[in-house]
C-alpha cells in the first residue's frame, strides 16, 4: 500500500522522515538509493548495486526500506528509447503531462515486478531542470541517460520537438555529428535554430561535451547530476510530480483532473502493468512515424538500430545465454549416447558374427571327422570337398557294402557309386547334401 | 509454475520446447536402445567367454594376420603355407599327418574364438600316403 503525502506535506515530510527510494536499471545492473527529504533538501544515502540475477534481493531491499520508512515514494525512470513529446495525449499510450498541452508518451510501461509509485520520463526531468531558464527563444536541451541522448527543442510555451539518439558503439564525434544533423534537419522543417544549448549529463562525459561544443560551435551549459539525485529531486515536492509522473495507458488523462492537485494519487503499484516486448513491437509497426522517428531512422544505421534492440532485450532480461544450457546439455547427452550406441552396435554385430561362425565351424569339424572315421577299414579316401551343406568324396573301396552303409547312415540321401579300375581295385564316389536338423 | 512459463518470452519458450522434443524423441530412445544393446552384448560376450574357457583359450580374440596364424599353427601341423589373395582374403595350405586330423578339427572349432575371421567353405582335402593336404580360404573381418 502506497502512502501519499497529505495536504501539509511539505512540513510533515521532514518530521515524519519522508523518504524517496529510487532505482533504475542500466545494462545488467540495478541501482538503488534512498534519501531522507527535508525542508532544506534531501540527504542521499549510499547507492547500492544489484546484478539483474539478484532482482529478488533488490525487491526485498526495497521492501525493507518501505517498512523502515512508511512515508515514502518509490521512484524510477523510464529509459525507453521510443518516448516522444507531443501536443495531444493519446489515451492508448502511457503518458505524463510535462506541462500544459505537452505530453510525453511511450507505448507501454514495462517495469517487471519491481515496486514503483512514481515513474518519470527523462523529458519530464529535463523540463523540470530547465523550465526556469526557458523563454521565447528556442533552446536545445540534451540529457544523457543510459547511453541514450534525450533531445528536445523547447520554449517556455511549448516543446517543439523531441527525439532520442542511441550512443552505444558510437564515438563522441559520431554522436556530435548526429546531434548536428538532427538540428539541421529540424531547421529545414521549421526554419528555427536553437539559440543556446543546455545539457544534463548524469554521467561523466567531458569528451562528448567537448566534441559537441566543437561540432555545434555553440556554448553549452552543462549540468552534472546523478539519476538518483534527479529522481530524489523529482519526488521531493508533489508539485513536481503531481502530473509529470508517467501513467499507464487507459488511465484518466491529466487534463480531466480535479483542480485540487493534492487529491491526485501517484500510481499505487505498476507491477500489474508489465507488458511484453512483442506487443510493443507490434504497436510500433502499426503507428504512424513521427518526425522524431523519421529522424531516428534517417540517422541511425541499421547496426545501431539492431544494437538498440539488443539493449532493450537485455534490459528486459528476455535473452540469456543460460537459456541455451538445457538445450546444450540435451544435445551433448544425445550426441554422447548416439556415439556410444553406434559403437556398441558395431561390437554387438561382431560378437553375433563370431557366434554364428563358431557354430558353423563346429558343424564343419564334425562333418570332417565323420567322413574320415567312416572310411575305417572299408576304404581309403583320396579327395574330399567338405562344407556344412555338401560333401563330395572320392577314393578306393574294398568293403563296398560296409562303406556304403556307413556313409548312408551318416547322410541318408547321399549318392554312392562305384567304378572298377584296371588294377582290380574299385573306386567309389559319394556326394550328399547335408540337411540341417 | 505455469504462470512463470506464460511470462517467458517466445524465444525462451521455443528453445525449451525444442529441448523437450529432442529429449523425448532423441535422447530417451537412444539411451533405451543403448541399454538394451549393452545387456545383449554382455550376454553374448559372456557366452563366448564360456566357450573359450571350455577350449582353454585365455587370449582375447585377435585380428587375423598371416604372421600370427603361422606362429599359432606351426607346432600343430607339418607345413602351413598362407598367401594373401586380396585385402581380406587368404588362401591357406596345411599339410598334416592323417593322425593329426583331430588336432585340426579342434583348431577349426576354436578358429573364430582366436581370430576375427571366418573359414570360407568348402574345405578341400587331398589324401596321399597317410598325409592330408588341406586347402581352405579365410576371410578376415
Amino acid at each position: 500500500m502506497t502512502r501519499v503525502p497529505n495536504k501539509k506535506q511539505g512540513e510533515k515530510m521532514s518530521s515524519k522522515k519522508y523518504v524517496t527510494i529510487t532505482h533504475y536499471k542500466e545494462r545488467e545492473f540495478y541501482f538503488l538509493n534512498h534519501a531522507i527529504q527535508t525542508n532544506d533538501g534531501f540527504i542521499s544515502k549510499e547507492i547500492e548495486q544489484f546484478h539483474e540475477s539478484e532482482k529478488e534481493k533488490l525487491i526485498e531491499k526495497i521492501r525493507l526500506l518501505k517498512q523502515q520508512y512508511p512515508l515514502n515514494q518509490i521512484i524510477s525512470i523510464s529509459l525507453d528509447a521510443t518516448q516522444l513529446v507531443q501536443n495531444k495525449e493519446d489515451p492508448t499510450k502511457a503518458s505524463a503531462e510535462i506541462f500544459k498541452n505537452n505530453y510525453v508518451m511511450q507505448e507501454k510501461i514495462d517495469i517487471g515486478n519491481l515496486p514503483v509509485t512514481l515513474y518519470f520520463s527523462p523529458f519530464s526531468i529535463l523540463y523540470k531542470e530547465y523550465k526556469h531558464k526557458l523563454d521565447d527563444k528556442l533552446t536545445l536541451i540534451i540529457g544523457l541517460f543510459d547511453r541514450k541522448l534525450y533531445i528536445m527543442f523547447a520554449t517556455k510555451d511549448k516543446i517543439e520537438q523531441s527525439w532520442t539518439l542511441g550512443t552505444r558503439g558510437l564515438t563522441e564525434k559520431q554522436v556530435a555529428t548526429r546531434v548536428y544533423k538532427s538540428m539541421q534537419t529540424y531547421y529545414k522543417i521549421s526554419h528555427k535554430f536553437a539559440d543556446h544549448i543546455q545539457m544534463l549529463v548524469p554521467e561523466d562525459a567531458p569528451k562528448l561535451l567537448k566534441v559537441l561544443r566543437e561540432e555545434l560551435s555553440m556554448s553549452i551549459v552543462l549540468k552534472q547530476k546523478t539519476i538518483h539525485n534527479l529522481l530524489h529531486s523529482m519526488g521531493a515536492d508533489q508539485r513536481n510530480f503531481s502530473s509529470s509522473y508517467m501513467k499507464p495507458a487507459g488511465r484518466s488523462i491529466p487534463s480531466q483532473k480535479s483542480d485540487n492537485k493534492e487529491e491526485q494519487a501517484p500510481m499505487a503499484n505498476l507491477k500489474d502493468l508489465s507488458l511484453n516486448i512483442e506487443d510493443t513491437q507490434e504497436i510500433n509497426q502499426q503507428k504512424e512515424p513521427s518526425f522524431g522517428d523519421k529522424l531516428k531512422s534517417f540517422f541511425k544505421p541499421k547496426a545501431v538500430k539492431k544494437e538498440t534492440k539488443i539493449i532493450e532485450k537485455k534490459n528486459n532480461n528476455t535473452l540469456n545465454l543460460s537459456l541455451f544450457t538445457p538445450l546444450l546439455v540435451v544435445f551433448l547427452s544425445g550426441a554422447y549416447f548416439t556415439a556410444q550406441k553406434n559403437s556398441l552396435e558395431t561390437k554387438l554385430a561382431l560378437t553375433n558374427t563370431q557366434s554364428q561362425i563358431q557354430i558353423q565351424n563346429i558343424s564343419l569339424a564334425k562333418t570332417t571327422q565323420n567322413v574320415f572315421d567312416a572310411m575305417g577299414r572299408s576304404g581309403e579316401l583320396h579327395s574330399a570337398t567338405i562344407s556344412d551343406k555338401h560333401i563330395k568324396l572320392k577314393g578306393l573301396v574294398w568293403g563296398i557294402e560296409p562303406l556304403k552303409e556307413k556313409l548312408n547312415s551318416l547322410y541318408a540321401r547321399g549318392n554312392f557309386s562305384i567304378k572298377p579300375l584296371e588294377n582290380f581295385m574299385t573306386e567309389f564316389t559319394f556326394t550328399a547334401n547335408i540337411s540341417k536338423v | 509454475m505455469i504462470k512463470t512459463l506464460k511470462k517467458l518470452p517466445i524465444v525462451t519458450k521455443l528453445v525449451y520446447l525444442l529441448t523437450l522434443i529432442l529429449f523425448i524423441l532423441w535422447v530417451i530412445p537412444t539411451i533405451l536402445s543403448y541399454m538394451n544393446n549393452l545387456n545383449e552384448y554382455k550376454e553374448r560376450t559372456q557366452a563366448l567367454n564360456n566357450i573359450s574357457s571350455k577350449y582353454a583359450i585365455n587370449d582375447e580374440t585377435k585380428k587375423f594376420s598371416q604372421e600370427q596364424f603361422k606362429k599359432d599353427t606351426k607346432k600343430l601341423f607339418s607345413q602351413v603355407v598362407i598367401k594373401k589373395v586380396d585385402e581380406k582374403n587368404y588362401k591357406i595350405n596345411i599339410k598334416m599327418k592323417q593322425e593329426n586330423l583331430k588336432s585340426f578339427n579342434s583348431f577349426l572349432e576354436t578358429f573364430s574364438l582366436r581370430y576375427y575371421a571366418k573359414v570360407t567353405q568348402p574345405l578341400e582335402f587331398k589324401v596321399k600316403d597317410e598325409m592330408i593336404n588341406l586347402t581352405m580360404m579365410v576371410q578376415a573381418f
